[in-house]
């Protein structure tokens, strides 16, 4: 067995000193009825080796087609990752250690959570931020939730332009406090329609309104607008964060809980997770903030240290009135965010997301160059809605030809986006890979 | 007697920001070889402060935080109802091939096919060692998965034209388990334990005369957290379907019962497992996890979507059926955690699982026969992965969990989950698991047979740890005057 140390002499040795013949006499308080039935019998009663494994996953692996390019993003995207993050973070004392309870033999978690929240405090100019959600989707979901609490208002007003994961997230959350959110429709900017929200705020005093900032659409909202029209908690969620290196933060425009996911920030896509959310608001808010903080302190010696703190908002403390049920987080993703931010700096934000934005504008005239024109006029970021005339065949070409060129927005909005396709880019796009999509395309 | 903690070189480090130098480039992007621009509108006007560093004050930064924490590949890590057993490496290994990380959940099926059957496996082999239908794998963590599974519960009652308002739970819970309920739009209703520790079915059928068909359901841990097995859980279950109500059970202890004793059997309707506590992945310092649940099959429809489905043509595919509760997470749940969980179940067998459960009671239980003269047992009964004992030897000397928890450190161990369950007055939760040699629990056993002979030796343990690069955090300051990020410092 290849993880159980115990030799059978040592087993005897153990059984005899406990006074027992086998080790299924431990289980003799499991009433005959439950035990009798336990056969879990599956195709591999005896467990495969290593190189069994290697096989078995390679063939499944093999089975994920790996296009030479796509263009899918919404809020996921691929991005170019330095060799240090994944060494660095596959370090066993990072790798295997636990929840940072015991702060003396933690040091190296806590101090990366600190940092991991001064990050996201700067990145979205906000003063506080917790140590990390499940993701984008979840954290604007307990973000959603805990204007509820703050305010005691019944009513959530929530952009139609959000990721549609966001949106069923927070629509299940939603059902466990017996409300049903207010979607504010989308103008042909592609931006949340602030004539309609007005209409809205004349019969609905909401406790918040969510803005998706870049939007779904890749659209950027403005924020500073949406913040004069109303006295309601404006939550700002970012599925894109790297808009921010050249976009204002939400929190110099107002925003009072900026969310969002930050698995681009060192993290591959892995089909969905892990990755990680985060979550930031004013300090005023901090008592109501769902999950971990550190904290900098001092050690009985008067050295800086670092700890978990405010916890008396946690269901191990508070359980029922907990400000959430999160326990487990998304630890090691944050720390895979810290490194990659440390490493690409403050000016490598500022180029990062100027990369991506000059390839987008790039994709932008070369399709409509092709007659494939932009879904929406607002201010984009990165990723955009093309009308692309014939879509589904066209779709299937390109990758036959060996690229993915976005997400069909026609399964996921209806008839009106049936030839709608939601195009990003990532850093690992040059030139030459959107010239190969616009060729596939067009 | 020789012990493991020794005070070697420790290097201090700042946090990152105080290695930044104004105008230092770290990391090179690649050049996209289209012309630059930038935006004209809403554009940021200062930029986010990160720090600028290079690559080797990256590297030396994380390498030297890491040489401050504890971890599995450094000693024994027996934390109660946390599982924490040796991470496999193979598992990293396959969760890394490119086919598994570089694929987005918006891919079209037809590309993904891999992925899916991944997902289709885990799930059929989930429901077999539960002895339950169907699992979904899109909760995040055990918690999420709690939740998941209330939100399945409160639907089943609703589309049965059921408004229940209640879950019973007992007082040995998690703090999760209450949480998660508020989460879901439950009050609960607090059960009282036995003596012995276990929930006795006449508490159950109590709360049944007092709240009838207001009970949704009842959450239980089994074996629960004190490491006992709830021997009546079956007659319980039978009572509450009786009035329609559901068992959802807390699956943070199956490291006890794998191919011993399955939930479905119990009569339980719904649970979830946390396969960073018993498949072996890494907690990494407070997550990621995966909390799929297992339902019976009266309560499958409503599970999160997409489903994983496979056709006659053996083709997988999505489907979004219209009871579903909608989503609970982002994506397709936590895959890169579901691979590794699914490399550590193929690599044991199931044979393997069994043995995995058989090892872990045993493990406690020799702790338990050894420490069992020098700390206090708050119950008895048979213990299965984990052991409770509590300072009630060690308070009359002036010396209480904490105190030997920190101790513990100095000796080279992560100390056991302290001060939980609630139910026991200063607990100190031991579970070993089967990774650790019985000459690895020897040292952990030793240590603790130390501290305890030193408190009848009315030794004070004053200012513990003093190994740790850092003594005793204050916490109470921490929290007095938070200091959350560096721009708190001095405020």
């Amino acid at each position: 067995m290849p993880s159980i140390p115990l030799t059978s002499d040592e087993k005897t040795k153990v059984l005899s000193t406990l006074g027992l013949r086998s080790t299924d006499d431990l289980f003799s308080s499991i009433p005959p009825r439950i035990r009798e039935k336990a056969d879990i019998g599956f195709e591999s009663d005896h467990g495969m080796s290593e190189h069994e494994l290697r096989t078995f996953f390679a063939r499944l692996a093999s089975r994920n087609t790996l296009h030479q390019d796509h263009f899918v993003g919404g809020g996921i995207y691929d991005n170019t990752i330095p060799a240090i993050v994944g060494q660095l973070a596959l370090r066993g004392e990072f790798l295997t250690c636990y929840t940072p309870y015991q702060p003396e033999i933690s040091q190296g978690t806590l101090t990366a959570i600190f940092e991991f929240q001064t990050m996201i405090s700067r990145l979205t100019a906000m003063p506080v931020a917790n140590a990390s959600m499940y993701d984008g989707a979840t954290a604007t979901a307990e973000a959603v939730t805990m204007a509820l609490r703050l305010t005691e208002k019944r009513d959530i007003l929530m952009s139609e332009a959000l990721p549609p994961d966001y949106t069923k997230v927070t629509n299940t959350f939603l059902k466990g406090h017996a409300r049903d959110p207010l979607f504010i429709k989308t103008t042909t900017e592609g931006t949340t329609d602030l004539e309609h929200l007005k209409q809205m705020l004349q019969t609905h005093d909401p406790a918040a309104i969510v803005i998706g900032y870049p939007n779904y659409f890749g659209v950027i909202e403005d924020l500073a607008m949406i913040r004069k029209l109303t006295n309601a908690l404006l939550i700002v969620t970012v599925p894109d964060p790297s808009a921010l290196g050249l976009f204002e933060a939400p929190g110099t425009l107002g925003a009072d809980i900026v969310c969002g996911e930050a698995q681009q920030f060192g993290t591959p896509m892995t089909f969905g997770g892990p990755h990680v959310g985060f979550f930031a608001t004013r300090k005023e808010n901090l008592r109501q903030m769902p999950g971990r903080v550190a904290g900098e302190t001092v050690d009985s010696r008067g050295n800086r240290a670092y700890t978990l703190t405010l916890s008396t908002r946690e269901q191990h403390i508070r359980r029922e009135k907990a400000t959430s049920n999160i326990c487990t987080n998304q630890g090691l993703i944050a720390l895979r965010t810290v490194i990659y931010l440390s490493f690409l700096g403050k000016q490598g934000l500022v180029e990062l997301s100027e990369i991506n934005h000059s390839l987008f504008e790039y994709l932008e005239t070369a399709l409509e160059r092709r007659n494939i024109a932009k879904r929406f006029t607002g201010q984009h970021y990165r990723e955009g809605v093309f009308e692309v005339p014939d879509l589904p065949a066209r779709f299937k070409r390109a990758c036959a030809a060996g690229v993915i060129p976005g997400i069909m927005l026609g399964p996921k909005f209806g008839k009106g986006f049936a030839n709608s396709l939601l195009i990003a880019v990532n850093p690992k796009h040059d030139k030459t890979a959107i010239d190969r999509l616009v060729g596939a395309l067009a | 007697m020789t012990f493991d903690a020794t005070t070697g070189l420790v290097l201090r480090e700042g946090t990152i920001f105080e290695r930044s130098r104004a105008g230092r480039k770290g990391f090179q992007l690649p050049d996209p070889k289209v012309p630059r621009v930038r935006p004209k509108g809403f554009t940021r006007k200062a930029a986010a402060e990160l720090p600028e560093v290079s690559e080797l004050d990256v590297v030396r930064h994380f390498t030297r935080l890491s040489s401050w924490n504890y971890a599995i590949d450094l000693g024994t890590f027996p934390l109660g109802s946390c599982t924490m057993k040796y991470n496999p490496r193979i598992n990293e290994e396959i969760a890394a091939l490119p086919g598994l990380t570089d694929i987005h959940p918006d891919f079209p099926p037809a590309y993904v096919q891999g992925a899916l059957e991944i997902l289709f496996t885990l799930e059929k082999i989930l429901a077999k060692i539960a002895g339950l239908d169907a699992v979904s794998l899109e909760p995040a963590a055990g918690a999420q998965g709690e939740f998941t599974g209330l939100s399945v519960i409160r639907t089943f009652h609703e589309r049965h034209g059921s408004d229940r308002k209640l879950v019973l739970i007992p007082d040995t819970a998690h703090g999760t388990n209450p949480a998660s309920c508020t989460l879901a739009g439950y009050k609960i209703a607090p059960l009282k334990s036995s003596q012995k520790g276990a929930l006795g079915k006449e508490a159950v059928d109590e709360a049944i005369r007092t709240h009838g068909r207001n009970i949704a359901a009842l959450m239980m841990t089994n074996p629960n957290t004190l490491g006992l097995f709830e021997t009546q859980i079956a007659d319980i279950a039978e009572s509450l379907h009786e009035i329609g109500a559901q068992l959802y059970m807390d699956g943070a202890n199956m490291n006890a019962i794998l191919g011993v004793a399955r939930p479905g059997d119990m009569g339980v309707d719904v649970m979830q497992y946390n396969l960073h506590k018993t498949f072996s992945t890494p907690h990494g310092g407070g997550g990621p996890g995966a909390g799929p649940i297992a339902v019976r099959s009266h309560l499958a429809p409503y599970l999160p979507a997409p489903r994983v489905v496979r056709n006659d043509q053996g083709q997988f595919d999505l489907s979004y059926p219209e009871e579903s509760i909608g989503k609970v997470k982002g994506g397709m749940g936590n895959f890169g955690v579901l691979v590794r969980a699914l490399t550590y179940i193929l690599h044991h067998g199931s044979a393997g699982l069994k043995e995995i459960s058989h090892a872990a009671v045993l493990n406690a239980n020799y702790i338990k026969r050894r420490l069992c003269e020098h700390y206090a047992l708050p119950v008895e009964g048979p213990s299965f992965h984990e052991v409770v004992f509590s300072d009630a030897k060690q308070t009359p000397h002036g010396i209480k969990t904490l105190q030997i928890a920190k101790a513990l450190i100095d000796r080279g161990f992560h100390p056991p989950t302290i001060y939980f369950p609630l139910v026991v007055s200063g607990a100190l939760l031991i579970e070993p698991t089967e990774t650790e040699s019985i000459a690895e629990l020897d040292k952990l056993i030793d240590a603790f047979i130390d501290i305890a002979q030193l408190v009848a030796k009315d030794e004070k343990f004053e200012n513990v740890p003093t190994k740790p690069i850092v003594g005793k955090v204050d916490e109470v300051r921490a929290a007095r005057t938070p200091v959350l990020t560096l721009d708190d410092r001095g405020q």
